[in-house]
């Protein structure tokens, strides 16, 4: 994916892809989401079941907010005109809330394969050894490529150099 | 002349006490460290989230980044907790506590 233009007028970022690099986003945002309840306890309780009443809630939050995110997302797959094709192949059109909620998606994605992975440190490479930790190694790759990119547009409106 | 009624309704004391508690600063919204977030993404967070302009989230960031935490606000427990909600929306390691202070 990269970054063309931004049009001030409209607030809209254009993105194109190049060659197979769609059908690669797409089969990548179909595994949203893969995180399940929260990363980690909310804290912050004086008791065991104050601790566990708010815990509850925030894990009921994370997944409705995800159960919205995967709705939004198979429409935009699917039918969202912001996604379409021309005759130079695939582009992306968002708005800078558009943008925000696919870094949000591209995140999930990218920590719920970390965490396939065995959650590796920085430096130490992952174990890549069946299927399943290959297509989560590229996952964490690609998703924190098409971050970056996201990213920099948002900071710089500019293509890079 | 006849002594003043008590009120049939006495106020609910644990009910005060804990609205009491959400709004008292007291807990500690941090940010934790973690390996798999990219750096400017958590500084994209952190301006969404708080509204904080480019520099102050970097700082933060940078915090997280070299300390392995952040204090990110000193909240009531509700407002506390709605920010941890939605770092955690972001995926970024969010926990609350209370100020100890």
């Amino acid at each position: 994916m990269k970054f063309e233009k931004f049009d001030e007028a409209s607030g809209a970022f254009t993105f194109r892809f190049q060659g197979r690099e769609y059908s690669f986003f797409k089969d990548l945002l179909s595994d949203y989401p893969l995180q399940k309840g929260a990363r980690q306890p909310i804290g912050g309780a004086e008791n065991a079941e104050e601790m566990a009443e708010e815990q509850a809630l925030l894990e009921e939050s994370l997944d409705e907010h995800r159960a919205n995110s995967r709705k939004q997302l198979q429409d935009f797959l699917a039918k969202d005109e912001r996604l379409a094709r021309d005759k130079c192949g695939w582009k992306l059109v968002l708005d800078a809330p558009g943008i925000d909620w696919l870094l949000q998606i591209l995140n999930d994605i990218r920590v719920g394969s970390w965490e396939t992975l065995g959650k590796p440190e920085q430096g130490s490479p992952a174990v890549v050894k069946t299927d399943e930790q290959l297509r989560s190694a590229a996952a964490l790759q690609l998703a924190g490529m098409w971050q970056s990119i996201l990213l920099h547009a948002l900071e710089c409106k500019q293509p890079w150099e | 002349m006849p002594d003043i009624a008590e009120p049939l309704t006495k106020p609910d004391v644990s009910k005060q006490e804990k609205s009491r508690e959400s709004l008292d600063p007291g807990y500690l919204v941090i940010c934790w460290n973690d390996p798999v977030n990219l750096m400017d993404y958590v500084t994209h967070v952190f301006q969404r989230v708080f509204g904080w302009n480019r520099q102050k989230a970097e700082f933060h960031m940078m915090e997280v980044h070299n300390n392995g935490k952040s204090v990110l606000a000193r909240e009531g427990l509700e407002k506390a907790e709605f920010y941890v909600h939605q770092l955690q929306m972001y995926s970024l390691h969010a926990t609350m506590e209370k100020d100890a202070a």
